[in-house]
């Protein structure tokens, strides 16, 4: 009888207990570890940040914030975090990578990391006119216009050089899909015709794919098709503009699938950026916008305008209007659908990029 | 900062007791060339005129106005680094807004509007006189802040003048002078020539890097040379001819900045400038018959290369009555300008004519001056340019001035026909300057103790901004700048026995609002103090600048730290005959402050230099 209330016992220990203890572990396990919402973020790890190229040779490149939440704007973030450093001449992109940003000072020839308060990590120095960074591999990959134009594979860690990969003229915008790199070839101060594929297993070129004009910007449409801006180029006598369009290349094969030309300008094609299904970029003297399922460009822009850059996120697109260049531009937050600004942000001389954290 | 209000405050503190003390006029004699001067402009009551000739003594002969401006002033100069160019700010007013008048000739580039204080050595200059605020009316165009006038002086005599100097410094600085000059009755005439070479290889914080490590300045040697002849004729018992030549040659290299340095770059800048004047007068009326000829050339090589060919033709006649209840003086200038430029379409040129006059009035204890000027530019009228100027003599040795004046700034050629960016439309910068002085003066034979007491009050209408037009810029004028501050200066000068001992402070309060905001690199806080002492042939002279923190963009949220600087000279002047050995010992930068007068541009650390120079007279009793 003893025996088998010792049984009962202990099935009913085996059947109580263990699920009892897998709850305790459980709750342990989740009380041990922050809700994501109650993490404390770092002064500038969530927000909007403005990289503001500054005005050339004069060194007054700075990175803005604006919290969207509370509409709140800080100017100079760099500057202030760091004992009234200058930032350096001309910033031209920002990249999020393992806690840091990497932010690219184009005419300094270096690239500034600093954490989430924006105080200095360190500095990779003497990259010859850099100009974007895409992190894949465990590896940094800077497109530079210096020595003809060419890739630097980096040490995301300390910035030293692992491989130089030569590209076409100019290298700017560079995408990560599939383990693969694709650079534009945008022209730099010369002409560029092509997309250079590079591989980041081999840091090798893999392949070279010809698109046009001045490719000078790219984005992935919700198909997983790559969209490359042609900027176009100037006559001899810089009063036109030809050659600017769209190329939708399928990058499962590196086909270009569409050509879409845009009509003649006075000025070059810009910027591109895209919700996954309608494609924005700017060009004959405003924002135009066109869907991916699309063959045949607008007539005329959809926002008039002068526009330095255009960014998408959370179905609004971003435009930076950088005024007259030697005071602080904005940055205008618009409805898509309405083409109806919701929001403005002022930001400083030359706002050009725009790096959201969400 | 500290150093400098310790410094001060003591200074004040030593003064207040002489002031109060200083009733008594003794009958020892001074060396007084502050107190007055021939000078070659038309004063007006109300202005301050600042004789900076005592700079010029302390210095050393590769000394720039630019230098000179900064230690003895507080007006603004704002230097790209120590072969760059040196620009000034007078009264918050912009770079393009002082003008430079060489012997009654205004020598600013009519192509960029603006002149390069590196480019002048003091040595060059018998005199030199500032006046802070508007100018347009006795100056014309680019007066809107102020204007340095360079004198030249010969006189008629019986002398014979030798002169030698040679200075060193660190980081490659050497310096050489050669002056001759022979005065008779009838005629006389002197030729100087000046030559200083910096390799300006010195080392400095890099403050755009990370961890502001070590770095040296590559590429920043300069080479300047300079010809000067200054020669009088009498050409009748009452009349006298003067010619002025000057030829100046300059290489500067370009190192770039901090945060983007240089290689090959440069900048050659050469002007000749030549000046007839010829100059009437009996015991009621004076007349002059002035003619100028400048031609300067510049080329940058770069990123960019550039060539620029200026030439500038003056012709001015006056007259003007002395003696009478009323003084009064009346001119008519012709100038035209024409370039031939690899950034400008065609070669523009421009023809402008004027009318000057002044009225004086004065009165007991009140003096009162009207001046007016009327431009016309290409048959075009300019803005009637008036300025209205009394000075009050409340006691013995209080006075008050009050001046009020409209000036103006012509577009430069840069402006109107820089190819397919040019704006052939714009009108002139128009400024209304207002201003009230208060001033004690107590000279005796002993002592001469000033203060100066100025709040001033300046708005400048229709400024030229550049701004983008699609994917080209192009001027405008849109901006609109009130300025407005005040200027607080005291000197002393005494004697006890044989050390002669004195001091100048100067200070600036300045306020330059644009939209709002603070304009560029204009300080809010600016002093000076300047000490010196001389006994028995020896002489010291300690200079200490305090500039405070500047903004780097027009929204005012970079900034460029304040700083101060201290320079301390020291030396010796030897009496043998008719010979005279001066030699002297100069440290730039005492305290090795590591600073930056414009972003990115580290200005040298800590500097010694030597100089030496042998001079000769002899005069016929």
């Amino acid at each position: 009888m003893k025996h088998e209330k010792t049984n009962r016992m202990n099935n009913l220990l085996r059947k109580a207990f263990f699920p009892a203890l897998a709850a305790v572990v459980i709750s342990m396990s989740f009380s041990s570890c922050k809700p994501e919402d109650e993490r404390v973020y770092g002064s500038y790890e969530r927000g909007i940040l403005i990289v503001n190229e500054g005005l050339m040779n004069a060194g007054t490149a700075e990175i803005t914030h604006y919290n969207p939440t509370t509409k709140q704007t800080q100017q100079n973030i760099f500057g202030a975090a760091n004992s009234n450093r200058a930032l350096g001449d001309v910033a031209q992109s920002m990249t999020y990578y393992n806690g840091l940003y990497y932010i690219v000072v184009n005419n300094s020839n270096k690239i500034e990391v600093v954490d989430m308060e924006f105080k200095s990590v360190t500095a990779f120095e003497n990259i010859q006119q850099p100009r974007y960074i895409q992190f894949g591999g465990g590896k940094c990959y800077v497109s530079s216009w210096g020595n003809g134009g060419q890739v630097y594979v980096l040490s995301p860690a300390t910035g030293s050089l692992i491989k130089t990969i030569p590209t076409g003229f100019g290298p700017e915008k560079m995408m990560l899909i599939d383990g693969m790199i694709y650079v534009a070839n945008s022209g730099g101060w010369g002409h560029g015709t092509t997309i250079s594929v590079i591989n980041t297993g081999t840091d090798e070129v893999e392949q070279t794919i010809e698109v046009g004009d001045n490719p000078i910007d790219m984005v992935l449409d919700n198909e997983n098709m790559l969209w490359v801006l042609l900027a176009g180029k100037y006559n001899e006598s810089w009063t036109e503009v030809t050659g600017a369009g769209l190329v939708k290349i399928n990058p499962r094969t590196n086909q270009k699938t569409l050509t879409v030309d845009f009509t003649t300008s006075t000025g070059t094609a810009v910027s591109l950026c895209t919700d996954g299904q309608t494609l924005y970029y700017l060009y004959n003297g405003g924002i135009n916008r066109m869907g991916t399922n699309m063959e045949v460009a607008p007539a005329s822009p959809f926002i008039s305008g002068y526009f330095y850059k255009l960014y998408f996120n959370n179905a609004k697109f971003y435009a930076c209007d950088p005024g007259i260049w030697q005071t602080s531009g904005k940055v205008y937050e618009i409805n898509p659908t309405t083409g109806v600004g919701t929001d403005t942000i002022t930001a400083a001389i030359g706002p050009s990029y725009v790096l959201f954290r969400n | 900062m500290m150093r400098f209000f310790l410094i001060t405050a003591i200074i004040l503190a030593a003064f207040s007791k002489k002031v109060a003390s200083q009733d008594i006029c003794d009958t020892l004699n001074l060396d007084e060339i502050r107190i007055v001067e021939k000078i070659s402009f038309t004063k007006i009551p109300g202005q301050t005129v600042q004789n900076l000739n005592q700079i010029k003594e302390n210095s050393g002969i590769d000394r720039t106005l630019g230098e000179a401006l900064a230690q003895s002033t507080t007006i603004n100069v704002r230097s790209y680094g120590a072969s760059g160019i040196s620009t000034v700010s007078v009264r918050g007013a912009g770079a393009s807004h002082t003008s430079v008048v060489w012997n009654g000739v205004n020598i600013q580039n009519f192509q960029n509007g603006q002149f390069d204080f590196s480019t002048l050595p003091i040595a060059a200059a018998d005199r030199i006189s500032l006046i802070q605020g508007g100018t347009g009316a006795q100056v014309g165009s680019g007066s809107i802040g102020g204007t340095v006038f360079i004198d030249n002086e010969i006189g008629f005599g019986s002398t014979l003048k030798a002169e030698i100097g040679l200075n060193a410094g660190m980081f490659g600085q050497f310096g050489q002078q050669a002056i001759a000059e022979k005065q008779s009755p009838k005629f006389s005439t002197r030729i100087m020539v000046l030559n200083s070479v910096a390799e300006n290889n010195f080392t400095y914080l890099n403050t755009n890097r990370f961890g502001s490590p070590v770095d040296t300045i590559r590429n920043g040697a300069f080479v300047k040379q300079s010809v000067l002849s200054n020669s009088k004729l009498k050409t009748g018992t009452k009349s006298a001819l003067n010619l002025h030549l000057w030829f100046t040659k300059q290489h500067a290299e370009d190192p770039g900045n901090m945060a983007v340095p240089t290689k090959g770059h440069f900048t050659d800048n050469d002007n000749i400038r030549s000046a007839v004047h010829w100059e009437w007068q009996n015991n009621d009326y004076v007349m002059d018959i002035r003619s100028a000829f400048l031609h300067g050339y510049v080329k940058y090589a770069g990123d960019i290369t550039a060539n620029h060919f200026t030439n500038n033709q003056i012709n001015e006649i006056s007259l003007g009555r002395n003696g009478n209840l009323i003084p009064w003086k009346a001119s008519v200038v012709q100038s035209t300008e024409w370039i031939h430029s690899s950034d400008l379409l065609d070669s523009p040129l421009r023809n402008r004519y004027s009318v000057f006059g002044i009225a004086k009035y004065p009165w007991k204890k009140v003096e009162a001056a009207f001046v007016a000027r009327q431009e016309i530019v290409d048959n075009n009228f300019i803005p009637f340019t008036p300025a209205l100027g009394i000075d009050f003599q409340l006691t013995k040795k209080f006075s008050m001035g009050v001046f009020s004046s409209r000036s103006y700034r012509l577009p430069s050629f840069n402006d109107l026909y820089w190819t397919g960016w040019g704006n052939p439309d714009l009108s002139a910068e128009d400024a209304i300057n207002s201003e009230i002085s208060i001033k004690f003066d107590n000279k005796s034979l002993e002592n001469v103790q000033k203060i100066r007491l100025t709040t001033f009050n300046n708005e400048i209408r229709n400024m030229i901004v550049w701004l983008p037009q699609g994917s080209i810029w192009t001027p405008e004028n849109m901006d609109r700048v009130k300025t407005y501050g005040l200027e607080i200066e005291t000197s002393y000068h005494s004697k006890i026995g044989k050390i002669k001992y004195g001091f100048q402070t100067q200070y600036s309060w300045t306020k330059s609002m644009s939209g709002g905001f603070q304009m560029m690199y204009v300080p809010e806080h600016k002093g000076v103090v300047n000490l010196e002492g001389s006994i028995k042939g020896y002489f010291l002279n300690y200079n200490h600048m305090l500039t405070s923190y500047r903004h780097a963009n027009k929204e005012n949220t970079i900034y460029v730290d304040g700083f101060q600087v201290a320079n301390l000279g020291i030396g010796k002047t030897l009496l043998f005959s008719n010979y005279s050995f001066k030699m002297a010992a100069n440290v730039k930068n005492l305290y090795n402050a590591s600073y930056q007068v414009v972003r990115l541009y580290p200005s040298p650390p800590r500097c010694f230099e030597i100089s030496l120079s042998i001079s000769y007279k002899h005069s016929k009793a």
